[in-house]
Parts: C-alpha cells; sequence; structure tokens
C-alpha cells in the first residue's frame, strides 16, 4: 500500500460512512490519484444541443422539392454542401463533422423522435431526459419516480461494477444539471472549471475541513428537511471532490488545438479529465443556441461550425491520447424545426430531428430514413426512429448495461457499433 | 386547529409560537433578502403586522439612494443603446444589485426578480442594455399591481417583443414564439391549451411591427399597425371571434387555471420548494386572485400574514439562490461598500449560474435543489472567503468583523454567539456552532474562520 492511498483511507474513513453520494466520486478519484491505472471503460459523453436543432438544414435532403418549396429563404445551396450520398448534404459550416465521418469517427441517425410529438422546449426535453415508457410519455411521473435515463443508467450500473470502478456521471458547465442526470442514488457532481476547483482558500486546511465535515455528518440525521439534506450532501460531494482533484497528479497537456468557443473549452476540460484517470464513464455538456425563430441563417452557421470544430477536435485528442478508453459522444436536440420556413427567416418548433454520434467504434455514415416531407402530419414529418432504441443501443452495446430495467422495456437497437 | 381549517388565516403570535428572531428573519428572507442586525431587533419589537404591513408599504427611498440610483441609471442609459454583447451586463446587473441591497423597497425588488424569472427575459437574445433595464422598470412598476396590466405591458415590451419574436409575427406569416410561451410558462401551464389555441393566440397577437430595420437586425422601437393585425374570426380556448391582443388576454384571465397558475407559482417563491402544493392551498388563493381582479398586492398580502406562511411547511423550505445568498449576505454582514463589491457580488451570481438580465431560456431559473449543484455551492464558498479574507486579484478588502461588533455595541467576546444570531438565528446545527466558536477562540484573527464555518453551513443555504 503506497503513502497516497493509505492518506486518502485516512481522509476517507471518515467520508466513506457519511452519505451514498460521496464514497463513489471519491473512491474513483482517489484511486486514481494514488497512481492506480486507469481502467479501460468506455466513456460516454452526451452533448445536448439546446433550442430545436434545425435538423432538415443540418442533414439537408438537397434534392427534395418540398424542401426547396417550403424553404424559399432558408434553403442551402447544392454546391456549398458537403455530400453525404446522392440525396443528403452536411451544411456547409459542418466540415469537421464531415471530416469524422470520412475518417469513420461519426455517424446520422435520421428521423429521431417519438410519438405525439411534444413541441415545447422544457416539455420535450424533458421527455428526451426522462425517456418515460408509458404510451403517453409521462415524463412527469417517470422523472419524479425514477430519474433520470442517465440517472438510472448509472444506479444500474453501480449495482453490478467493481466497487473501484463505481459508476459515476459529471456534469460540465455553470447551468443547470440536466434532468438526464436527476434522481440518482448518487449525487452526480457539476464543474465548471477545474481551476475554481482547485481554488482552495475557502476550504481550510485538512483538519479543520474535517472537522466541519464530522460536525455536518452528525447534524445529518436529526433532520427530516429534505432540503436541508440536500444542501448538506451537496456540502459534502463539494469537500470531498475538491480534495480529491487537488490530488490530481498535473495535466500533461494535449498536443491537439481546440477552437476557442465554450463548448469546445468544455469538451478539452472533459479529455483532460479522462486523461487525468478519471474514471468516470458518463460526461454531459450542452451547447445553446439552437432556438432559431427568426434570422435563422447567420446564428444557425455560426453554433453548427462551433459545434463540429469542438467535436473534431475532442475526438482527435481522445483517440490520441487515450486510446484505452474508447470515447462515444452522442448529440441530440429536443426536437427539429417545422419544415415550412416562418416569416422571419427563421423556423417554429418542430418534431424528429437527426441525431449525432461520434467516436471510434461506430458504423459510419447515415442510419434510419430520411425525413418523409411528402406525408406531413401537423406540418412536421413523422419520427422514424425512437430516440428510446438509440437509448437502448448505447446501453446495451457501448456501455454494456442491460437496456430494459433501465428504459422499463425492450426498444429495438440499431445496428451502429463496431463490435470490436 | 385555526391553522388546520384556514391556513391562509393570519398568523397571531402565542406563547406557544412566539413572534421570533427566526420568524422575523423568516419574513425578510422571504420578502426580500435578509435582515441586517437593526432591522431583525426593530420588527422584533415591532410585531407581525407592523413589520409586514411596513413591506408592503415600504417608507420612500432615501435621497441619497435615489441619486445614487438614477446616477447609475444614467451611465447605463448613455452607453446602453447600440448592440451590445451578453458581457456587457455588468453595470445593469450591479444597478439593480444596488436597489436590492441598500433600497427601501425590498419586497418590490423581490418581486420584480420573481417577474424577471417569470417573463425569463435575456440579453443573450435582446442585446440591448436600454432595453433589458426599461424590462426591468416596468417589472418595478407593476411589480404589486394588476397582473392583466402586466401581461398587457410586457407583450408590448420592446426587449420581450425582440426576444420572443413579437415584431416578426405577421398576419400572412404567424410567429408562434411568444404566444407558445404566454400559454405554456407566463399564464396557464402545460396542458391547459392546445396547439390550435397556440396557432389562434399568434394570430390574434399580430399587429407589432419593428421601426427601424438596420444592418444587426437592430430595433428600439415597435409599433402598433392596424393594418398588420389578423382581424379574421379565430376560436380561442373554445371563443369564436375577430380576437385581437386585448381578448386574448382578456379570454386567458377567464380561464381559472390562470388564477391557479399564477398561485402556484408565488407559492413556490414565497412559501415553498420542497413540496407541490395541494390543491386545497391553492384554491382559496385563486379564489382570491380572481375576486381582486388578479391583483398581485392582495395576494402577496395573505401570503405573508398567514399561519400558514410562518409554519413549519414554509421555514426552511427554500434553498437560497444565489443572488438571495450575496445580496443577503452583504446586507447581513455590512461590509465596507467599496466600488467593486457589487459588481463582484453580480459576477459571482453570474458563475453560480443566475446571471441577471441573462437568465438561461425563457423559463427562467428551475430554483430550489437546482441550486445546490457542485458548481454553485463551491462558487458559493470561494465568493464568501473572498469576502472575508479580502482578496488581491478581485481587489476586496479583509472583512472587519470588530467593526461591526463596534458599530452594534457588542462585546468582541460574544461575537461568535452574534454572528451567529444575526446569520442563522442561532438555529445551526450544535457540532457547526461548537466549531465555529473553537475557531475564534484559538486567535482573534480566527474570527473570520469562524465566520466562514457560519456561511458554509448548509444552514446557511436555505431561505
Amino acid at each position: 500500500m503506497n503513502l497516497n492511498r493509505r492518506e486518502f483511507l485516512g481522509l476517507g474513513s471518515t467520508l466513506l460512512a457519511t452519505s451514498a453520494s460521496v464514497p463513489t466520486f471519491l473512491k474513483q478519484t482517489a484511486f486514481a490519484a494514488a497512481g492506480q491505472e486507469p481502467t479501460s471503460d468506455r466513456v460516454l459523453v452526451v452533448l445536448q444541443l439546446t433550442g430545436g436543432n434545425d435538423g432538415l438544414n443540418t442533414v439537408v435532403p438537397f434534392t427534395n422539392e418540398t424542401y426547396r418549396k417550403l424553404r424559399p429563404k432558408l434553403q442551402l445551396a447544392d454546391a456549398k454542401l458537403h455530400r453525404l450520398n446522392d440525396r443528403l448534404g452536411l451544411h456547409p459550416s459542418l466540415k469537421g463533422l464531415k471530416h469524422l465521418i470520412d475518417k469513420e469517427q461519426a455517424a446520422i441517425i435520421q428521423s429521431v423522435g417519438y410519438p405525439n410529438p411534444n413541441r415545447s422546449h422544457f416539455e420535450s426535453m424533458a421527455i428526451w431526459h426522462a425517456a418515460p415508457v408509458d404510451k403517453k410519455l409521462n415524463y412527469k411521473k417517470s422523472a419524479y419516480t425514477r430519474g433520470g435515463w442517465l440517472a438510472r443508467a448509472i444506479d444500474q450500473r453501480s449495482t453490478t461494477a467493481q466497487q473501484t470502478e463505481s459508476a459515476q456521471a459529471l456534469n460540465i458547465g455553470a447551468g443547470e444539471m440536466p434532468k438526464a442526470l436527476l434522481g440518482s442514488r448518487v449525487q452526480v457532481p457539476s464543474i465548471q472549471s477545474l481551476a475554481q476547483l482547485k481554488q482552495s482558500n475557502g476550504l481550510f486546511d485538512q483538519k479543520t475541513q474535517q472537522a466541519q465535515i464530522a460536525a455536518w455528518k452528525n447534524g445529518a440525521g436529526s433532520t427530516s428537511n429534505p432540503l436541508l439534506q440536500a444542501a448538506l450532501q451537496s456540502s459534502l460531494a463539494v469537500h470531498t471532490t475538491a480534495e480529491q482533484i487537488r490530488k490530481i497528479k498535473p495535466d500533461q497537456s494535449t498536443t491537439v488545438k481546440y477552437p476557442e468557443n465554450a463548448l469546445a473549452e468544455r469538451l478539452r476540460m472533459m479529455a483532460q479529465l479522462i486523461r487525468a484517470g478519471f474514471s468516470t464513464p458518463v460526461y454531459y455538456t450542452e451547447h445553446t443556441g439552437f432556438d432559431t425563430h427568426s434570422q435563422q441563417l447567420p446564428y444557425h452557421r455560426n453554433v453548427l461550425g462551433e459545434l463540429a470544430r469542438a467535436l473534431r477536435a475532442f475526438i482527435t485528442d481522445v483517440n490520441k491520447h487515450v486510446p484505452n478508453r474508447p470515447v462515444l459522444v452522442l448529440v441530440f436536440s429536443e426536437f427539429g424545426r417545422r419544415v415550412e420556413e416562418n416569416g422571419s427567416a427563421g423556423t417554429d418548433h418542430g418534431t424528429a430531428g437527426p441525431v449525432f454520434l461520434a467516436g471510434s467504434h461506430l458504423k459510419p455514415g447515415v442510419h434510419g430514413p430520411d425525413p418523409d416531407l411528402e406525408n406531413l402530419v401537423d406540418d412536421d414529418p413523422v419520427f422514424g426512429v425512437d430516440f428510446r432504441s438509440v437509448y437502448a443501443t448505447i446501453l446495451e452495446d457501448w456501455l454494456n448495461i442491460p437496456s430494459q430495467p433501465v428504459l422499463g422495456q425492450q426498444f429495438d437497437k440499431l445496428d451502429l457499433l463496431k463490435t470490436t | 386547529m385555526k391553522s388546520d381549517s384556514d391556513p391562509w388565516a393570519p398568523y397571531v403570535p402565542t406563547s406557544a409560537d412566539p413572534w421570533n428572531l427566526e420568524k422575523v428573519a423568516h419574513l425578510h428572507r422571504r420578502a426580500g433578502f435578509a435582515a441586517n442586525w437593526q432591522e431583525l431587533h426593530r420588527d422584533l419589537k415591532a410585531g407581525p403586522a407592523a413589520s409586514i404591513d411596513r413591506l408592503l408599504h415600504p417608507p420612500p427611498a432615501s435621497q441619497k439612494f435615489q441619486r445614487v440610483a438614477d446616477a447609475l441609471k444614467n451611465i447605463i442609459e448613455s452607453s446602453g443603446s447600440g448592440f451590445m454583447s451578453a458581457e456587457s451586463l455588468s453595470p445593469l446587473q450591479s444597478w439593480w444589485m444596488f436597489r436590492m441591497t441598500f433600497g427601501s423597497d425590498p419586497l418590490g425588488e423581490k418581486l420584480t426578480l420573481f417577474w424577471h424569472n417569470h417573463f425569463a427575459t435575456a440579453m443573450s437574445g435582446v442585446y440591448n442594455l436600454k432595453l433589458m433595464l426599461d424590462q426591468n422598470e416596468l417589472f418595478r412598476q407593476h411589480a404589486r399591481g394588476k397582473f392583466g396590466d402586466l401581461l398587457q405591458a410586457i407583450e408590448a415590451d420592446p426587449a420581450m417583443l425582440k426576444w420572443l419574436d413579437g415584431g416578426a409575427n405577421h398576419k400572412e406569416h404567424p410567429n408562434e414564439n411568444f404566444a407558445r410561451e404566454l400559454l405554456e410558462l407566463f399564464t396557464l401551464g402545460e396542458g391547459h391549451y392546445s396547439e390550435t389555441d397556440i396557432r389562434e393566440a399568434a394570430r390574434g397577437l399580430t399587429g407589432w411591427k419593428p421601426g427601424r430595420d438596420t444592418l444587426l437586425n437592430e430595433t428600439n422601437e415597435f409599433f402598433y399597425d392596424e393594418t398588420l393585425v389578423d382581424t379574421s374570426p379565430k376560436t380561442f380556448m373554445g371563443q369564436t371571434g375577430p380576437w385581437r391582443r386585448e381578448e386574448i388576454f382578456r379570454i386567458i384571465l377567464q380561464q381559472p387555471e390562470a388564477a391557479r397558475y399564477l398561485c402556484r407559482r408565488l407559492y413556490r417563491w414565497f412559501v415553498s420548494e420542497s413540496t407541490v402544493p395541494n390543491e386545497t392551498l391553492i384554491e382559496p388563493l385563486a379564489i382570491q386572485m380572481r375576486a381582486s381582479n388578479y391583483s398581485i398586492e392582495h395576494v402577496v398580502g395573505i401570503i405573508l400574514r398567514s399561519q400558514h406562511f410562518f409554519s413549519p411547511a414554509a421555514y426552511w423550505q427554500r434553498i437560497k439562490s444565489p443572488v438571495e445568498f450575496c445580496v443577503g449576505t452583504i446586507r447581513q454582514l455590512e461590509p465596507k461598500r467599496t466600488p467593486n463589491l457589487l459588481p463582484l457580488a453580480a459576477l459571482n451570481c453570474d458563475k453560480q449560474g443566475q446571471a441577471l438580465f441573462n437568465p438561461p431560456s425563457v423559463k427562467g431559473w428551475d430554483g430550489g435543489t437546482a441550486w445546490l449543484t457542485t458548481n454553485c455551492t463551491l462558487t458559493r464558498i470561494n465568493w464568501t472567503a473572498d469576502l472575508l479574507n479580502g482578496s488581491q486579484t478581485s481587489g476586496l478588502k479583509a472583512y472587519d468583523p470588530a467593526h461591526w461588533l463596534k458599530e452594534h455595541s457588542l462585546k468582541p467576546t460574544q461575537a461568535v454567539e452574534s454572528f451567529s444570531k444575526l446569520l442563522l438565528q442561532n438555529n445551526l446545527n450544535p457540532e457547526s456552532a461548537a466549531l465555529a466558536q473553537r475557531l475564534a477562540d484559538g486567535d482573534q484573527r480566527q474570527l473570520t474562520a469562524a465566520l466562514q464555518v457560519l456561511l458554509q453551513t448548509p444552514e446557511f443555504q436555505l431561505a
């Protein structure tokens, strides 16, 4: 037993008893800090495009007459598209995504959605996060009683996983915790930057910090107030997380150049944590700005360009520096947008849209049916792939977690991943 | 017991349930941004009725306050007419933080924040400081007034017209953005309207056009043009007619669900985030809401005076939002005022996920346990540490507890106990209290470490 590990146990014995939320994260980071080999476990990164990405102007059906007719102002010129096949081309600013597809590092699933689509941002996003199973997709019931789909996956995984490879997830960003990660037995940390965690002036010396944690721990049993309990859990998680991240060996800097945008910065940090030996299997982050009701062209070009450049840098980085930790990125949005443009050179809320995958073990190219623009229901195309089939595939074929207990029923899997 | 039969009956102190420091502090945390030492003791003496009346009908602002607030506002107005990025928000945020921290109408500011969260509009879509400022003043002006007036005003508000594309909603090509959020988030809530209602409402809300259209699509003015209004018949919420904006709002407010929806939001804001209130709690408020023609002040007054508000069902049943945390801590500790105090506090709220004037979406901030992320908690810890210890990078001077004690004629030997009363009304777990005492006894300088323990307690995160 080396010194680091003993130090950890000395500190940890107090903490391990405190709550379900602390030990898992503590353990995995502590083992990383103790210089153990990072596990070869696979990593899932979920990247949320917030606002409802216009799928039709992302994966463009350039030969389609209806697309041309209903999008007089917003249609994209054939010549500028990155061709995927004889029907589809990627938005001009998605050069980075086209590059990944050409290198067999990305795939597209067309027409992903669900029955009776909800066109509210928040309701639809909540449906994607909760992945409810009943016919009415009652996410509220699911969310309150069962937690988000990733929270359920984490819980499912942690019942089978080895102690040292404790299941956990990490949200990267300053915003709200995504509902997909809420409701797990373990509290998922949400961090904005490593620098923030390393800033230590508010966290006392080790002795005071331990005394403070002990005080909280002893107070924990005496309250039935759920909010006070939650505040207590969060405070404990912060102190233990910060303590362990401080101990992590200095990061060897990456040789991959990232573009300068906020999404790229968050992905860069994820790659850094993976390189540093974090065994966290699930990361989550979001990219905002897809709610394009008016003057869509410049805004959409901008956010798609940021996405493609950041994604390309991230995949290049992890492939190069941590080849033993395969990474799969899932990129989704709460819905696509209506086929017909509105009067302000924008698009209103629609339904199904494309999902992107990136990583080294993919069957590249285009999966799923193209949107059928000739048979619209309420002015929108009908979904062709249930998003829960995508989740089922990722859970089983990537994370090696049985999907039925997570999703509540068996959904058809898609042939997306290489078996090796 | 009376509280069981009518939770909204006024609270009357009894020997078993006395008016005490905890209740005074609770009232101020909810109806404002936490009380300082002087206010706590003033209202402890004044009793509940007078304390609540003072919040509902505050004294006018001092001339000095008004001068500073106006000067800050002038700076923003003179700089904010053109295209601005979200990063230029600091002066505007500081101005509002100034009003919340030092103003004489904490309830008015708390309600202004409520409306900002309710009609969440963000700089990231408006790009104009002046319009964001004007919207904020609009919330303040209508904060206690009639909800119907506020609805009319917000629909015609340039920041909102920009934010939800009101000026792009034409007779020929309806843009549904505002209509959808109007029904889903502003008035009725999901499940109480149809997709058709959204489309019909959007048609009824046509008529606005932008005043000018420059390269950046920047516009500050909108005009209501009769010729642009869709006057053909529409069927909205089951009523058919040539409805326009006034009728759309009238029909919405006729729905009993509108009053219930608003009362649920007020309940969550003023009473509890930990439980979804039973309809038997909401219905009496909704009835009062409709009977008073949607008077906000009337219903807020009922809530603040009630048994229920001063019962365990409400006490510590909210998590302090970043703004409540930062403004409240400054109000309580009364640190030396330096020019960067409030801009740094505003920036800190931003880092915690609550950038004033830039909510993450039209839904506003989720609130509740969503404020308990690692990120948020850690940011709080780091900011309070800077506030207490000072920081070279931010230029904050160290806090002087001895000065505060002297100002309030308190003995240094009572330091920890006094601060514990101020911040937590002595209501914290005994081990944290003992740790703070132990740290403070070590060395006079260690009093800041003891304060840090108090500010980091889970109890201090609750409102």
